[in-house]
């Protein structure tokens, strides 16, 4: 059974590996032989190729001829070099293949050669010499830079595939007004620097935290068995914070390549970007933020805070849990792989096909400017992975709270922040499954050739999928949002929060609502007017329970004792843009404005309010709510201020001007727009603003790293919240209870609901002593 | 920025009203509870009922009627602007049966349009002093009072230069060299002493194919409900895995667009209602790849010969929404 299995696996791979090799190839060299000969063995050290009376810069459109000439003194010729005789080996001498990058290249004499898989490769009458004459024609475009490659093979036909020995010239030759550096170098050079740097402070930083906790003893031995058990562990608040860490790390690095094309934005027909870059950039960008920023700190507060708040001493399954995050860690490396080769994915978070499924392989070089970028491959490899690490944590988590709340929390009884995470992980655990099985099927179309969303297959039926996932995926970040939300404005207040029964039902009914919009991302796709209808009616009601959220929010304000600390200013401020995004959320499910709207400015200043303004700035008001939780030690509240003022101010300032440029008519993923077009006044202050955005954060990094050695230490409960995290130490305890506590019930003893003659009920009588003697 | 008598801009407007409604209700409400409510202005009410303690579920607080209100007043405006918006589900892509229509084939190739004409198209600039007419195998240009002195004749590509009677005003060409051929594309173009451009008169027949690849406009023709059929395909037919891309075809002006999905037989369609002459952006909205950015063109309203382009009396296109949506 094993060895079947094993063996399928095997094929499979050997599919994988070869089937885009698969080629006719009646004449000549093919794709797998760019060496000049039929690929036999390795380049010779003893053969070198000269290349005679190329320019050192050339002129647009000239023509240049020039000699190849394959050089090897110790090979000698077959039959000393004879062509005459019945020997089928006589006359086979040397061969070449040339591929330019730009331009052309041919023979003098047109009979030597032809063309094969984008380049010139030799045909047999070619064979008998090593010198051949040739003439290259220079693009029409002298600001390029054109890269020749030129195989040579010396051949000693008689020996079979042991007398061929080859080598290669590479010539790069710039047009006259090419520049020093092709631009294309420049800002990945920046990206490659700014995420080494990014990665160089992260361990700067873990090695500071080390040694600031004993700076006597400090060895770099040390080092490594203090950050080994990080590197291994399962428990739910190690995990946590290895989460939170890697989020909040790609946020960061999200952010720069969001920096890099607001520079290329700033000014109308920039070239800051090449184009190739732009699109992978914000290809990149969406993904990260969504997958590598947003769900991983999420996730993070979900390891590290549902398990204290339903009184759990862990989560029930630790090891998955670890494994979901190391899963994580490693697909980011292969979402990134294609930038290092400067044509990393380009096919946007959204991947709609047939783009995503068109490459070189199935399209044939000359047709490869149409397809998607080299770095897709890997890239869709890597969601797949994330779509693994997703649904083991959503396992993991249902499992937990249906398992494992502590005596006295009842489904009714779970602060709120438990019931968000509960709606957000079943939605992420129900959507999940489409998207996987798109990205799946996206996969094979892309690699093995298939046709699920190309030339006869349906390449709307992958919106259909992703969008199945991607509009349930927006209220997965979105919920656990409300939740932290929840719980730090009812702190906050100093009450609990209003109508709880309201909020739960709220929550519960976008999530099953949320399953039910999808076709509003595809309303100008052709749909059938019935079903327009239809998706814009379930859209709209989405408002309902949102709505209802927004209210008790209020009302629990309303009547309270308002302490304003930063993580209260978050929270408020989520109230406010969330709001804004809400509001502007209402126009897109309207067939006759989305119209306009579909895949135009105003659509990224939507999900920019309802992602920052909505998921982040909540994440932002929970770092600074569970900081002391976490560490032991309160954030610094004059940093938090300042990080609150010029975040907030900065990150309107952003992206409310993206709403008129929408309307204006300022297509999305656009590289660059014209100085006609009018968008130039509000896009240079829009990249202006969103640096200011994006330097703010580097307050909330130095609070984070220097409030765990000087903050002012933080009791159990710092800010009075009621929730079982609470009853425990800061830092909590490994297992984070010794004893499960028992949560007691106020209604009870204060009267509610017809239970007022009861004074005290035997449960909060035990549990009240039970509770004190966690806190001691 | 779509003109002001779209079906998008009205109900833009109405939109943008009730959202300013809530804006105000919420987030009034928001700051003066910020503002009273605070800490050390106003202290919890019922403290010792509400009193927090940690490990213990908080008491209740809630107003079962303020709670369904809470759902309610959602409730209230969702359906009102569902009632508003309803119609334009239908209107942005349906025509009144009594509307004049202009058919043409948009096709987007990576990365630029392709306008093809299955309706023949005869324009001519309105109210610039100077009138072209031919009928059959009599050509006339009326130049009077102008300055214009040269006219250029471009037959399938072909052109042949004249010049205007200086005395008569006017230029008179006859003669079966001079036969309309309606299965041509004919254009008239007249210039002044200093060849700038006063006058235009074309004919395109059935078949005309114009590309913004070689910078070309779309002409539609105004005051007729342009009904457009868009395909994809791809840029290169030799290969059969090659079908094209999505692409989204978007006329800012109108604020209409639509998507182009390959592989699609009958394609999709979009209307839009030229009432304004004018030249107005041409945009590829979904991304198609490398030069996604690149794939813009413009679109001409044109005048058609003899009728001209009326001034605009209201809200053309509330034509289309009579089934109740009142914009």
């Amino acid at each position: 059974m094993r060895t079947r299995a094993l063996t399928l696996v095997a094929l499979m791979l050997l599919m994988l590996a070869a089937s885009p090799q698969f080629e006719a190839m009646p004449t000549g060299i093919g794709a797998a032989g760019d060496n000049g000969c039929s690929c036999h063995g390795g380049a010779s050290g003893d053969t070198s190729v000269v290349v005679e009376g190329l320019p050192d810069t050339f002129n647009a459109s000239e023509t240049y001829p020039f000699t190849v000439t394959v050089v090897n003194d110790v090979m000698e010729l077959h039959n000393g070099g004879s062509t005459e005789g019945a020997d089928p080996w006589n006359g086979h001498a040397g061969g070449f293949r040339i591929l330019t990058s730009s331009g052309m290249v041919s023979t003098v004499n047109e009979s030597l050669s032809h063309d094969m898989d984008g380049g010139l490769t030799h045909t047999a009458e070619a064979n008998g010499v090593r010198s051949w004459d040739f003439e290259f024609v220079a693009p029409g475009d002298d600001g390029k830079v054109v890269e020749i490659t030129v195989y040579g093979n010396a051949v000693n036909g008689g020996a079979g595939s042991g007398g061929d020995y080859w080598n290669e010239a590479i010539l790069v030759i710039p047009g006259v007004n090419a520049g020093e550096i092709a631009p294309s170098a420049r800002a990945l050079v920046v990206l490659i620097t700014a995420i080494g740097l990014a990665l160089g402070l992260v361990l700067l930083g873990v090695l500071y935290v080390f040694y600031a906790r004993s700076p006597s003893t400090f060895t770099i031995e040390n080092f490594w068995s203090y950050l080994k058990p990080w590197l291994t562990t399962t428990d739910h608040k190690e995990v946590g914070i290895l989460y939170f860490l890697y989020g909040f790390i790609f946020f960061l690095v999200g952010g720069i390549l969001a920096l890099l094309f607001r520079i290329q934005l700033a000014l109308p027909e920039n070239t800051f970007l090449t184009e190739t870059e732009y699109n992978s950039f914000f290809t990149l960008h969406g993904t990260t933020m969504i997958f590598l920023a947003a769900m991983p700190m999420i996730a993070g507060f979900m390891n590290y805070v549902l398990p204290l708040q339903i009184g759990a001493k862990d989560l029930a399954f630790p090891r998955i849990n670890a494994m979901g995050l190391w899963l994580l860690v490693f697909s980011s490396p292969l979402i990134y792989a294609g930038i290092w080769s400067g044509e990393g994915a380009d096919i946007t978070w959204v991947m709609y096909p047939p783009y995503s499924s068109l490459t070189e392989a199935n399209l044939g070089a000359e047709l490869a400017q149409y397809g998607s970028n080299p770095g897709t491959t890997a890239f869709i490899s890597g969601i797949l992975m994330l779509g693994a690490s997703s649904t083991l944590g959503g396992v993991n988590f249902i499992t937990t709270v249906f398992t494992m709340r502590a005596p006295g929390v009842g489904f009714m009884k779970m602060p709120l922040f438990a019931w968000s995470v509960f709606v957000s992980v079943f939605m992420l655990y129900m959507s999940l499954p489409a998207f996987i099985i798109g990205v799946a099927f996206l996969l094979f179309d892309h690699t093995l050739g298939t046709v699920f969303f190309t030339a006869g297959g349906d390449s709307l039926l992958f919106q259909h999928l992703f969008w199945f996932f991607g509009h349930p995926e927006v209220y997965v970040v979105v919920v656990p949002a409300f939740g932290i939300v929840s719980e730090v404005l009812a702190t906050s207040a100093r009450r609990s929060i209003f109508g709880y029964k309201s909020m739960v039902f709220a929550m519960a009914g976008i999530g099953v609502v949320g399953f039910i919009v999808w076709g509003h991302h595809m309303l100008t796709s052709g749909m059938d007017p019935f079903w327009r209808a239809a998706f814009m009616i379930t859209t709209m009601a989405v408002a309902i329970p949102t709505g209802a959220k927004v209210f008790n929010w209020l009302a629990t304000i309303w009547g309270g004792s308002m302490v304003m600390r930063t993580h209260t200013l978050w929270s408020l401020g989520f109230l406010v843009t969330f709001t804004l995004g809400g509001i502007s959320g209402m126009f897109f499910p309207v067939a006759g404005l989305d119209v306009h709207f579909h895949d135009s400015y105003f659509v990224v200043a939507h999900f920019h309010y309802v992602f920052i303004g909505g998921t982040v700035f909540a994440l932002f008001s929970g770092v600074y709510y569970w900081y002391p939780k976490a560490t032991g030690r309160k954030l610094n509240e004059t940093l938090g201020l300042w990080h609150f003022l010029i975040g907030f101010a900065s990150y309107n300032a952003t992206f409310w001007p993206m709403h008129a440029l929408g309307i204006m008519g300022m297509p999305r993923r656009t590289h660059s727009y014209t100085t006609e077009s009018g968008f130039a006044e509000y896009n240079i202050a829009v990249s202006t603003f969103s640096f200011i955005f994006g330097l703010s954060q580097l307050l909330l990094v130095w609070n984070i790293i220097r409030s765990n050695r000087h903050g002012e230490p933080a009791g159990n409960d710092p800010w009075g919240g009621w929730s079982l995290e609470w009853m425990t130490t800061s830092p909590p305890p490994t297992p984070s209870f010794h004893d499960i506590p028992t949560q007691g019930d106020m209604n009870e003893l204060y009267g509610h609901h017809g239970v007022s003659d009861k004074k005290v009920s035997p449960l909060t009588k035990l549990a009240t002593p039970l509770a004190k003697g966690v806190e001691e | 920025m779509p003109a002001e008598d779209t079906v998008f801009n009205v109900l833009y407007d109405k939109f943008m009203f009730w959202s300013i409604i809530v804006g105000i209700f919420t987030f009034g409400w928001m700051f003066i509870a910020m503002l009273r409510y605070r800490d050390g202005v106003e202290p919890v009410e019922n403290m010792d009922k509400y009193h927090i303690e940690v490990g213990s579920f908080p008491v209740d607080s809630h107003n079962t009627k303020l709670e369904v209100l809470f759902y309610v007043l959602p409730t209230i405006i969702v359906v009102w602007l569902t009632m508003m918006a309803l119609s334009s589900n239908t209107a942005v892509w349906t025509v009144d049966d009594d509307a004049e229509t202009f058919d043409i084939q948009v096709v987007g190739k990576q990365w630029f349009w392709e306008f093809h004409y299955t309706e023949s198209l005869t324009w001519e600039d309105p109210s610039t002093g100077i009138d072209v007419d031919w009928e059959g195998s009599m050509l006339m240009v009326h130049a009077l009072n102008t300055t214009a002195t040269n006219v250029t004749i471009a037959i399938d590509g072909v052109e042949t230069d004249y010049q205007i009677d200086a005395s008569t005003g006017m230029l008179e060409l006859t003669g079966p060299g001079f036969y309309l051929d309606v299965e041509l594309h004919s254009k008239i173009t007249v210039f002044d002493a200093d060849d700038s451009l006063l006058h235009t008169w074309e004919h395109l027949p059935v078949g005309t194919v114009l590309s913004t690849a070689g910078g070309e406009h779309l002409l539609l023709p105004c005051d007729k409900v342009a009904v457009m059929n868009l395909h994809s395909q791809p840029s290169d037919a030799s290969n059969p895995n090659y079908v094209g891309v999505q692409h989204s075809f978007w006329l800012p002006e109108w604020g209409v667009k639509e998507d182009l999905v390959p592989g699609l037989e009958a394609g999709t369609v979009m209307y839009a209602q030229p009432d304004d002459l004018g030249t107005f952006p041409i945009r590829c909205a979904e991304y198609c790849g490398l030069d996604h950015s690149k794939m813009i063109g413009q679109v001409t309203v044109v005048a058609t010969e003899g009728y001209g382009c009326e001034v605009d009396t209201g809200v053309k296109k509330s034509q289309s929404s009579s089934d109740g949506g009142g914009y």
